[in-house]
């Protein structure tokens, strides 16, 4: 693995809220750059077309489209003993979520998409007993889209400080110290802790009801 | 970059005649393409701007009256509408051709990034960077033109009818001709920084910004080229402004015709490739030369 340029720090999460980036990322190979080799390596064009068995001019285009929105930054350039110029990219952050509450203020189908996601969320507590009656499914939908959204500033604002020691890391360790280093933020945070108790006094209100009804 | 040097230009100009040779075919395909499109557009401009021209001023025989037009127009109005008109017709008609020669950019950063070329992917950059690189296109001949503008119209100005002496002349063309050098050479890292996913005006200032830190980089390539280029054209030039005739007028047509082809064929593509791995080489400050031991699997 080669080491980074500290110079481009790697988040380690990474809210994508804007439409247009979640437009381009709606291309399978684009996707497939980003999630699949991006976020673990930093990789040329070629090696990029490689791997994905694409030609290389269509990586540099795809590459050239996700820079252009901030999912990908060139790391370094290194110029080969032939004199081809190499340029690595590498994507910059670790993990990206959708941003649930910038998506519900947005309007059309991605709002549907938002809500419908939430709102199934929350239908899948059933499972644990815990039952939200209709009239109170958007208090929930509130709540919830606050806790996100904190937990996702929160997290976001965590950078991969030693790329070149996270690169020598295995992904287990990588996701291990991830969480871990996440739950030390977010429990330090007293507006996620304010939230999490509404969140799980709402969530137990309704677990008690069910349990008393049945 | 570190210090720009020797090597580093004869590795360039060297790896660029390589690769033109070895991706000749693609290249030539795509020069051909993008050329066949850039001449549809033109025309169809040609066409468009004609239509409004010829509603007021009576119709055209052919559409390429429109230049008769255009130079006649320009002997009856004054100097600073002229210039006006100079700009004006020289952006909307120039426009494709500078699309054409910065979507041949793309290929140019395919060629040093990912190993290979092909004359497909200059159509898609044509397609995919189309108003970015007419806009930069246009933009890049305002920043050149509109001084050598300004120069005309204060000459005339001072001059007034009368024509300036010969040694006048030849000063107020060589300002000109240095200017037009030094902006081209200038704005030589536009279409690579186009194709580099930069916005329009982000690109002029990144092309300037990078010739002030590279010079030496920047204008030791643009000078070969433009050298090359003048040397081709010399001919032409001296027999079209002076009264020295080199060739007679069959040879002389021919001439005319091989320059443009070797122009085109030969000299384009080696300067595209020149240019766009200048770019790559100086656009990273922190390039590092690769060790033997990471050859594997790099390229």
């Amino acid at each position: 693995m080669n080491p980074a340029n500290t110079s481009h720090r790697m988040k380690d999460l990474e809210v994508i809220s804007d439409p247009n980036t979640i437009k381009v990322l709606f291309d399978k190979i684009r996707a497939l750059i980003v999630f699949k080799y991006l976020v673990n390596q930093e990789m040329t064009v070629k090696q990029l077309a490689d791997a994905i068995g694409k030609n290389p001019g269509n990586v540099l285009r795809h590459i050239e489209r996700l820079k252009s929105v901030g999912l990908v930054q060139q790391v370094r350039t290194e110029k080969t003993t032939t004199g081809i110029v190499q340029r690595y990219y590498r994507a910059t952050a670790r993990e990206y979520r959708l941003g649930i509450a910038d998506m519900i203020q947005a309007n059309g189908a991605m709002r549907t998409y938002a809500k419908d996601r939430l709102r199934n969320m929350v239908l899948g507590l059933e499972s644990y007993g815990v039952i939200i009656p209709e009239t109170k499914m958007d208090d929930a939908l509130v709540i919830l889209e606050q806790l996100f959204e904190r937990e996702n500033q929160i997290s976001s604002q965590l950078t991969i400080i030693n790329a070149e020691f996270w690169n020598s890391l295995s992904t287990h360790q990588q996701e291990d110290a991830s969480r871990l280093m996440r739950e030390v933020m977010i429990m330090r945070d007293k507006e996620y802790l304010k939230l999490t108790e509404k969140w799980c006094t709402f969530v137990m209100s309704f677990m008690e009801t069910n349990r008393g009804e049945n | 970059m570190g210090k720009w040097n020797l090597r580093n230009y004869v590795e360039t100009i060297k790896l660029s005649v390589h690769f033109t040779r070895t991706y000749y075919l693609s290249l030539f395909l795509a020069i051909i393409g993008v050329f066949v499109i850039t001449i549809v557009l033109f025309l169809f401009i040609l066409l468009i701007g004609s239509i409004p021209i010829s509603i007021f001023y009576g119709p055209f025989d052919e559409v390429f009256d429109v230049f008769d037009f255009i130079g006649d127009t320009m002997s009856e109005v004054n100097d600073v509408e002229a210039v006006g008109i100079v700009l004006f017709a020289g952006s909307a008609l120039l426009a494709p051709f500078l699309i054409a020669i910065g979507a041949l950019f793309g290929i140019g950063q395919e060629v040093f990034e990912g190993g290979t070329a092909t004359a497909e992917e200059a159509l898609l950059w044509y397609r995919q960077k189309f108003s970015r690189l007419a806009s930069a296109g246009i933009v890049q001949f305002l920043i050149i033109i509109i001084p050598i503008g300004i120069e005309y119209i204060f000459a005339t100005w001072y001059f007034g009818n009368q024509m300036p002496d010969t040694t006048t002349l030849t000063f107020l063309v060589f300002i000109a001709a240095l200017w037009f050098l030094f902006s081209s050479g200038m704005l030589s890292m536009v279409f690579p920084s186009i194709v580099d996913g930069i916005p329009v005006f982000s690109s002029i200032k990144h092309s300037i910004k990078l010739t002030w830190k590279n010079s030496g980089a920047v204008f030791s390539i643009w000078s070969t080229f433009s050298s090359l280029g003048l040397l081709l054209l010399g001919p032409i030039i001296i027999q079209e402004f002076t009264d020295v005739i080199l060739l007679t007028d069959q040879v002389y047509d021919l001439y005319i015709l091989a320059s443009a082809l070797v122009i085109l064929l030969l000299l384009l593509p080696v300067y595209v490739l020149s240019v766009s791995r200048t770019y790559l080489l100086i656009s990273d400050p922190n390039i590092k030369e690769e060790q033997e031991t990471h050859t594997e699997g790099s390229q």
